[in-house]
């Protein structure tokens, strides 16, 4: 246990070791050797990391290198029953005990004790004036937790892209890239200060830029990597803003409630009341300004523009980065700066439980009018990490990280399925036959829900995984979804937020109805991929690019397509075949997917609120109306989904009953609100009318002083060339000449041959020689 | 005694720097290599008249025996033996020549005559006195191998690296070693240059030649 | 024999033979010419050291001889070097006069 708790730093570190393993030596010329290579690593990692959780849930903690219990937290925290407010903050924990005593009466609840560390490793990073600015890990509870979801989605994800990419030329790459991602993402989670946080923050920004794009053929791929890049840029830039704020009042970005760390309960007291700017408090500000970055990691609105077109970027990508663990990054970090944003009496946590509920509802809606089966998912993933942003603004910590952990497992289970079923779906003949003329197109076309249809039985495994993903995203008891989103809607029951609650109840419930309506168009009924709904491109991608790739199959497809066209219905050949690696990767996921509920049953059982007793922190109990509520809410979405599509789409070309019902609705929710527009016609046309006005400023105003000026000058200068030439020249130019008659004489002396050279220096040593004998004497 | 020393000192001295003049001034480079291993041999019975006799067989042996030899072959190999009518000097010759008479007379010998105190040892007062006793190989030797060891040692390390650098640098590739022309080659070859210098005036040959 | 000849007039000896020396290193076009002078200086040193071992030093020591053989192998390092070097420039340049070669030519 002591190895796994000193070496934690390690668990980072084997990642970033394959990174570079991949990408500095011959490995990457083998596809499979630097995917071994890189799932090899992770599984070391992964190790330690579920070693660590071991350790750290035993409560050992190392403390000067000696592994010791953690006795000196054991007393406050157990869950043992809810706490009461002041005498458990005070007697136990004077870290939150102020801090709390001010914050619970707008909250009701919500007591939150910052964990005790069990490893601190820091090192001496760059002095600063009289102190230090220490780096290092920092690892509690949670942290641990983290580390051991994020290493095990980590190499699911590895395993499945073998399978993948493995037609990817650029595979090595691929695995380069993805392992500094979880490098960094482990990175930023065992962090001990804000600032390397945010390094190893900005570092998994780069990555998900690099794997958006990492099919830069294609215009929309790139075009999707700037785009996110850009978007969470903005929340990244108002972070940095909060981080230097905080440094600036607190002298300090360490994580811990000791003196000088920003946990402080003195610091914090003092951030909640003083006021800053604009006459709010510094923690109201600090708060807010930490939260933007939230909202452009976890792409909550009105920055979520980025992650559904984040998924341009290959399957496993979005399964890793933009559903399990980068977006939950910002969760992550509203969770770990808790005790700022609850400094000042709640202000901030209104903002971030007003922006998470939207979005949970927003998302929601969008998700329901969707026809790509990876966008739908995006958009439950939006709406998902709204229900975690609004769990921690409503002081619900645990939930809103519990929530974090089992949506990591179940969202990245049902990415890698919709990334088999869209490897099933590209090996059809039809979509082969499109991938020659456009293969955007092509795989577009493979992703559209309406062309899949009765893979229930051509895709077995990737079925049955996927209805536990389902279920558990549905929040159907007893799978992961339920309690964690359970436990979230209770908060907001339980402190009467009826507002919050509703939204989100009715969020569940739309998650219910848009999962039901994927699940029952991809899984059931009739093939219709014989004729799909074939993607338009707007802007065909460049044939260059891939010519050579496509010249080199042809001949081979041209010899399916005969094949194809005289069966279109005998699709059940050798296409739908599932690798083994991904089968591997879906059923591991999947078994997290059922069993990651039951970390933090709400009972008072033996092994019930695991993770509230293991993060120290106050356990809710189970709310039988809630849950009733939460369950009839998921069942209702089911049903409502089964029924509407039971019936439908029997061809690819159908119209949706929704869209029938309500096409203006429909149409609205389809275009995604059209927010991508109203931004374009707001702020991007905004920016060019400012741009054009400054444009005109330039030419007009601008220009006319910088042009009158240099009419001046150049007045000036032939008054001055008249005195100059008739009255001072001379003296100038005499210099002139002289200098450039010296340079030509003494270039003489520069003749290249070596007995000059040796000349010159013995003609010094006689003149020195003559000044010593005769001048000096 | 002290007029016959004398006088053999100054044909010494006669010999060493007639020959160096003749070595700085012959026309001819052999002539000038002859007239250095002249020099060599009125330094070397100038060590004998300074009674360092070991010095002076190992001037002639190493010198005259090694060095001399090394340029003649050096002369031979570069094809200068014909030189008669041909400038020797540089162009800015007199430069040199003031330098070395300046340093020579202006320089060095008012310094030496000017030197006052020599702390020369005490001599004996009469020639007839018991001879002093002088260093000779004996003392040299145990010089090097209890005073000088470490001297020596580097000596002999520089000595080996001169021999691989003589070698390296004068190392030519097979493949770039040009091959020894036969006299009706040769013939041949000055036939056609000449040939194509009279039908254009304009060519220069850039073959070997030692001057303008 | 200290009797007979000053030192000045070996030192001045010496000291004609090393500025000779100089004048042929300076002067000569042929780089043989310029390696003969080098060899007058330094023989001009090594008459310098074995004049003042010869009139300075006591009895057992003996380093002005030890130093002129020291000398005395520098110079044959130096002359197989110099040759060499010699060689190698006349195959690369087909000359052996030193001002022909100015490739440090400013």
């Amino acid at each position: 246990m002591a190895f796994f708790l000193t070496y934690a730093w390690l668990i980072p570190a084997l990642p970033l070791l394959g990174c570079a393993l991949i990408t500095f030596t011959p490995l990457r010329r083998s596809k499979l050797a630097s995917g071994w290579t890189a799932i090899a690593l992770m599984l070391c990692a992964t190790v330690l990391a579920v070693g660590l959780l071991a350790a750290t849930a035993q409560g050992l903690a190392l403390r000067d290198g000696q592994v010791v219990p953690l006795a000196a937290a054991a007393g406050h925290g157990e869950a043992t029953a809810p706490a009461t407010g002041e005498g458990h903050g005070e007697a136990t924990t004077p870290a939150t005990g102020e801090g709390h005593g001010e914050a619970a009466p707008a909250e009701g609840h919500g007591t939150f004790a910052f964990p005790e560390p069990n490893v601190v490793q820091r090192f001496a990073w760059a002095p600063i004036g009289e102190s230090v600015f220490a780096m290092g890990v920092y690892i509690d509870t949670p942290v641990a937790a983290m580390l051991a979801m994020v290493t095990i989605t980590a190499t699911c994800i590895h395993l499945f892209s073998l399978g993948y990419m493995a037609a990817n030329p650029r595979q090595s790459r691929f695995f380069s890239f993805i392992s500094l991602f979880t490098a960094a993402m482990l990175l930023m989670t065992m962090a001990d200060n804000l600032l390397l946080f945010f390094m190893a923050w900005e570092v998994m920004g780069l990555c998900s830029y690099l794997l958006i794009g990492f099919l830069f053929e294609r215009p929309q791929a790139y075009r999707a990597a700037v785009k996110a890049f850009i978007t969470t840029r903005i929340g990244d830039v108002l972070m940095l803003l909060g981080l230097v704020y905080l440094y600036t009042q607190a002298g300090s970005l360490a994580f811990g409630t000791g003196a000088g760390e920003i946990f402080n309960p003195e610091l914090l007291k003092r951030l909640g009341s003083e006021s800053g700017f604009f006459g709010v408090s510094h923690a109201t500000g600090i708060g807010l300004l930490l939260f933007a970055g939230t909202v452009g990691k976890s792409a909550q609105f009105p920055l979520h523009v980025w992650l559904p077109d984040a998924m341009e970027g290959p399957t496993p990508v979005s399964a890793l980065i933009h559903a399990a663990t980068m977006v939950s990054a910002g969760v992550f970090l509203i969770a770990r700066t808790f005790p700022i944003l609850q400094a000042d009496n709640g202000t901030t946590l209104a903002a971030v439980t007003l922006i998470g509920a939207f979005t949970a509802l927003f998302a929601a809606t969008i998700a329901v009018a969707q026809y790509d089966i990876k966008r739908i998912l995006a958009y439950s993933t939006l709406s998902q990490l709204g229900f975690m942003v609004a769990a921690i603004g409503l002081g619900g910590w645990v939930a809103g990280m519990f929530h974090l952990l089992t949506h990591a497992f179940f969202k990245a289970l049902l990415f890698l399925g919709s990334g088999s079923i869209i490897h099933g779906m590209e090996a059809t003949p039809q979509m082969k036959a499109l991938h020659h003329q456009d293969e955007y197109a092509a795989q577009q076309t493979a992703q559209d829900i309406r062309n899949m249809g009765g893979l229930r039985t051509r895709m077995p495994w990737t079925f049955w995984t996927y209805t536990l993903g389902y279920l558990a995203l549905a929040g159907i008891v007893p799978f992961a979804g339920f309690w964690s989103k359970d436990e979230i809607l209770a908060h907001a029951f339980v402190g009467a937020n009826w507002v919050v609650f509703g939204v989100l109840t009715l969020a569940a419930f739309l998650t219910a109805f848009y999962m039901t309506r994927q699940w029952r168009l991809v899984f059931f009924g009739e093939f219709r991929g014989g004729q799909p709904v074939v993607f338009q491109n707007p802007e065909p991608a460049p044939r260059t690019a891939h010519h050579s790739h496509a010249d080199h199959h042809t001949h081979h497809d041209d010899h399916h397509d005969t094949h194809g066209h005289d069966d279109h219905h005998s699709n059940t050949g050798p296409n739908w075949q599932e690798h083994p690696s991904m089968i591997a990767a879906l059923v591991v996921l999947a078994s997290f997917a059922v069993t990651a509920g039951f970390f933090n049953l709400p009972f008072a059982i033996p092994g019930g609120h695991w993770l509230s007793s293991l993060w120290r922190q106050e356990a809710a109990p189970l709310n039988f109306i809630v849950a009733g509520v939460s369950l009839l809410v998921a069942l209702g979405g089911i049903a409502a989904g089964w029924s509407l599509y039971g019936g439908a789409f029997a061809g690819a070309h159908d119209t949706d009953p929704l869209n029938r019902q309500a096409p203006a609705l429909f149409r609205l929710l389809n275009e995604k609100y059209r927010i991508d527009e109203l931004y374009a016609a707001s702020f991007g046309r905004l920016t060019a009318i400012l741009a054009l006005a400054w444009a005109w400023m330039d030419h007009a105003i601008l220009d006319g002083v910088v042009n009158s000026i240099g009419r001046l000058t150049l007045f000036i200068g032939q008054l001055n060339f008249i005195v100059d030439d008739t009255l001072l020249n001379d003296g100038p130019d005499a210099l002139a000449s002289g200098t450039l008659a010296t340079g030509k004489r003494t270039r003489r002396l520069q003749t290249g041959k070596a007995q000059d050279y040796l000349s010159y220096v013995f003609g010094g040593a006689v003149i020195l020689a003559l000044v010593y004998l005769y001048v000096l004497k | 005694m002290a007029t016959v020393v004398q006088i053999v000192f100054g044909l010494i001295a006669a010999l060493i720097v007639g020959a160096a003049v003749m070595v700085v001034t012959a026309r001819n480079v052999i002539h000038a290599a002859l007239w250095l291993i002249a020099s060599f041999f009125g330094v070397a019975a100038l060590y004998m008249l300074l009674e360092a006799e070991f010095i002076a067989v190992v001037q002639i042996l190493v010198y005259v025996g090694a060095i001399a030899i090394l340029i003649l072959f050096a002369i031979m190999l570069t094809r200068q033996v014909t030189g008669e009518g041909v400038r020797q000097l540089t162009e800015r010759w007199w430069v040199s020549l003031l330098v070395a008479v300046s340093l020579f007379a202006a320089v060095l010998v008012p310094t030496l005559l000017n030197h006052k105190g020599w702390n020369l040892p005490a001599l004996p007062a009469t020639a007839n006195a018991t001879p002093e006793l002088l260093s000779g190989p004996a003392e040299l030797g145990r010089g090097f191998v209890y005073e000088f060891l470490l001297q020596f040692q580097v000596a002999g390390v520089l000595l080996t690296v001169a021999l691989i650098g003589a070698i390296v640098i004068a190392f030519e590739e097979r493949s770039r070693r040009r091959r020894v022309l036969t006299l009706a080659e040769e013939h041949a070859l000055n036939q056609d240059a000449a040939r194509r210098q009279t039908a254009e005036p304009g060519l220069k040959i850039t073959a070997v030649t030692d001057g303008e | 024999m200290t009797q007979a000849i000053p030192l000045e007039a070996v030192l001045v000896l010496a000291a004609a033979l090393f500025c000779i020396g100089l004048f042929g290193a300076l002067s000569r076009r042929n780089m043989v010419g310029v390696l003969m002078g080098v060899e007058l200086m330094l023989n001009a040193v090594n008459i310098n050291m074995v004049a003042i071992g010869r009139y300075l030093e006591p009895y057992p020591y003996v380093a002005g001889q030890t130093f002129t053989i020291f000398i005395i192998t520098v110079a044959a390092a130096e002359a197989a070097v110099g040759l060499a070097m010699i060689i190698a420039i006349y195959r690369t340049w087909l000359t052996s006069n030193v001002d022909s070669v100015d490739s440090l030519k400013g």
